[in-house]
């Protein structure tokens, strides 16, 4: 019996219409089925396409664990999973929308303060006069972690926030945030970016992921030949000519 | 998860013994340590190596990850002065992802806090985690000393001084970033003037205490609220720290070239030492009573019986878990190699005071892991 592909799509928010609208466009229309609440679907054609509706936190961590073998979602959550990330799960392709950075912000009224160079003098500073380290609240462990230390920044500790973090420091409950962009920075934050944003690989867009963990059953149809290899693995959907978005 | 296979109480009797020898009180320290103060002394570096757990609505503990803070705890909660504490019992650190290290395994060890002949103390338990380990019946070992203090005083032999001198000295935990900065410094890359920075340039122009009012007042107009616990004060002064670097802030290329040499440094302590005297050349007395204080360690050394071939020094020895303050040093089997260590310890004297010690005291200490040193693991 062929398991049947499990496509993984974002089941709320702007992230839902965009991810409806590129698929209608790429002549792939979602259709809903089965479950009153709407959290499957199907593709007309595609009878072994079951679409899952899930957060996109819970599309990364079905990635990873193989709970889905295709997927949309955000690639700063598929990055905070950790660096064997890579190993399991392959980034399709970007798809242009909902693009945001992740930068780490500190308070505007550090105007000595505009670079990593800079937090981690002010972080060693700060251990010194205090005792304490500086304190960053993010949700993003991994990548934080990942980045403050390809700057050498040491003298910092995480607090962990999993929602409303751009108050942390007004609160005092943290001097700096990590987190992504997307709105106006509130009047009391000034943004600074990593230095080099690009090569920081902070630009968590949108992207197709697709777990590399489960291997497609030669008799669903979707390999074109009878080989094992990485290449055989594509699936059709994300190579169909006339999708419009990239 | 990888337990350690166990230590046959014979060969763990002839390990402790040595411990037993020295004289300290029993330590009975908890297994759970708060999160918190973990971070808070070493770093977000840590946390990969912890298992952290969490009681239904309780605040975030970790498992020791090893005695030093419950160790330095006790101690403050003593009251005492001075005070010496054994102990014996399993620490857990989280592996490196693909390696084979067991994340539970015993350790057993000794920290001492007293005011007491630095020099002696170190020499002491450097000598302690030597006799520990050998108990376990390698032959390949070897101790490797280090001294976090001497880069300072070799900084200082070499005339270089302020901002400068430390912010090389800070670096030194890490070979990345010293090395880093030893680069920029020549190039006299540091704190070159960025866009934006006009403001930090205007008030790095008057004394400290108008630029701090201005600062304040600037804050006020633009309706910025001062968050983040930085004081005008503090920030001004940063600007003008900068400023000054800005100017001074070269290493000339000797100066470069000798600091690179003594990072170099790695031999036998008397062939070690002798070329460092070199390097700095005369007239430095910090380095020079450090330099004392290192021939008074290995003639207590060669006291204890630590064997003078089997002994290798290297400036550049550091920890990447900084509380570490001294001298540090580790016993290495060949057979396990560098990255895991059977013996290792140092001095830290500027923990107890962060930990709220109010008496002040030196600490050093020394732990062996009995599952590395009993031979008959492999």
């Amino acid at each position: 019996m062929a398991e049947p592909l499990i496509f993984a799509i974002p089941s709320k928010g702007r992230l839902k219409d965009q991810v409806e609208a590129w698929l209608a466009d790429c002549g792939l229309p979602l259709t809903a089925s089965g479950g009153a609440r709407g959290y499957q679907g199907a593709i007309d054609g595609f009878d072994d396409v079951q679409v899952r509706l899930l957060s996109a936190a819970d599309i990364a961590a079905a990635l990873h664990a193989g709970e889905a073998h295709l997927g949309v979602t955000g690639e700063d959550l598929l990055r905070e999973l950790g660096d064997d990330m890579e190993a399991r799960i392959r980034l399709l392709r970007a798809l242009g929308f909902g693009r945001a950075d992740l930068v780490v912000a500190a308070p505007k009224s550090w105007i000595d303060v505009e670079s990593m160079a800079d937090v981690d003098d002010v972080a060693h500073l700060y251990l010194a006069r205090t005792g304490r380290r500086l304190r960053v609240a993010t949700k993003y462990m991994t990548q934080t972690r990942a980045f403050f230390a390809r700057h050498g920044v040491a003298d910092y500790r995480i607090v962990e926030s999993s929602g409303a973090t751009e108050g942390a420091p007004a609160a005092g409950a943290a001097e700096l945030v990590v987190d992504i962009t997307g709105q106006q920075p509130q009047d009391r934050r000034r943004r600074r970016y990593p230095e080099q944003p690009g090569a920081a690989g902070r630009e968590p867009g949108r992207s197709l992921g697709r777990s590399t963990d489960g291997c497609l059953p030669a008799s669903a149809g979707y390999r074109r030949g009878a080989g094992a290899g990485p290449d055989d693995r594509q699936p059709r959907l994300a190579r169909r000519t006339g999708c419009s978005r990239s | 998860m990888r337990l350690e296979p166990p230590v046959p109480e014979k060969a763990l009797a002839a390990i402790r013994a040595p411990f037993l020898e020295a004289g300290a009180s029993e330590l009975d320290a908890p297994v759970l340590q708060p999160l918190g103060l973990l971070l808070d002394l070493a770093g977000e570096a840590l946390r990969e190596r912890l298992f952290v757990v969490q009681g239904e609505g309780g605040a975030e503990a970790a498992l020791r990850p090893d005695f030093t803070i419950p160790a330095v705890t006790a101690h403050i909660e003593s009251g005492r002065a001075s005070g010496r504490y054994l102990y014996e019992g399993r620490a857990f650190r989280v592996a490196p992802r693909g390696s084979d290290r067991s994340e539970e395994f015993l350790q057993i060890g000794l920290e001492a806090f007293d005011a007491d002949d630095v020099a002696k103390g170190d020499a002491e338990m450097a000598a302690l985690a030597w006799r520990a380990a050998a108990a376990g019946g390698r032959d390949d070992l070897a101790l490797l000393l280090g001294d976090v203090g001497l880069f300072g005083a070799f900084l200082d032999a070499v005339g270089l001084e302020g901002p400068l001198a430390a912010r090389l000295t800070r670096a030194f935990a890490s070979p990345r970033r010293l090395w880093a900065e030893l680069d920029a410094a020549q190039n006299g890359e540091l704190a070159t003037a960025r866009g934006g920075d006009r403001l930090a340039s205007l008030l790095a122009g008057l004394s400290e205490s108008d630029a701090a009012a201005v600062l304040e007042e600037i804050w006020s107009l633009a309706g910025i609220e001062p968050v983040g616990g930085r004081s005008a004060g503090e920030i001004v002064h940063r600007i003008a720290e900068r400023a000054s670097l800005a100017r001074t802030a070269r290493l000339s290329r000797e100066q470069g070239e000798l600091i690179r040499r003594f990072l170099a440094v790695g031999d036998a302590p008397k062939p070690a030492f002798a070329a460092i005297r070199r390097l700095a050349g005369p007239g430095r007395p910090a380095l020079d009573k450090a330099l004392d204080d290192w021939s008074r360690r290995l003639r207590a050394l060669a006291a204890e019986g630590v064997p003078a071939d089997r002994i290798r020094f290297s400036a550049a020895f550091g920890r990447a878990f900084g509380y570490y303050d001294g001298v540090l040093f580790e016993v290495r089997s060949a057979a396990l190699g560098d990255d895991q260590p059977v013996a290792a310890g140092g001095r830290y004297d500027g923990l107890p005071r962060r930990l709220g010690a109010h008496l002040p005291t030196g600490a050093v200490g020394c732990m062996v892991r009995p599952g590395r040193a009993w031979i008959g693991r492999r």
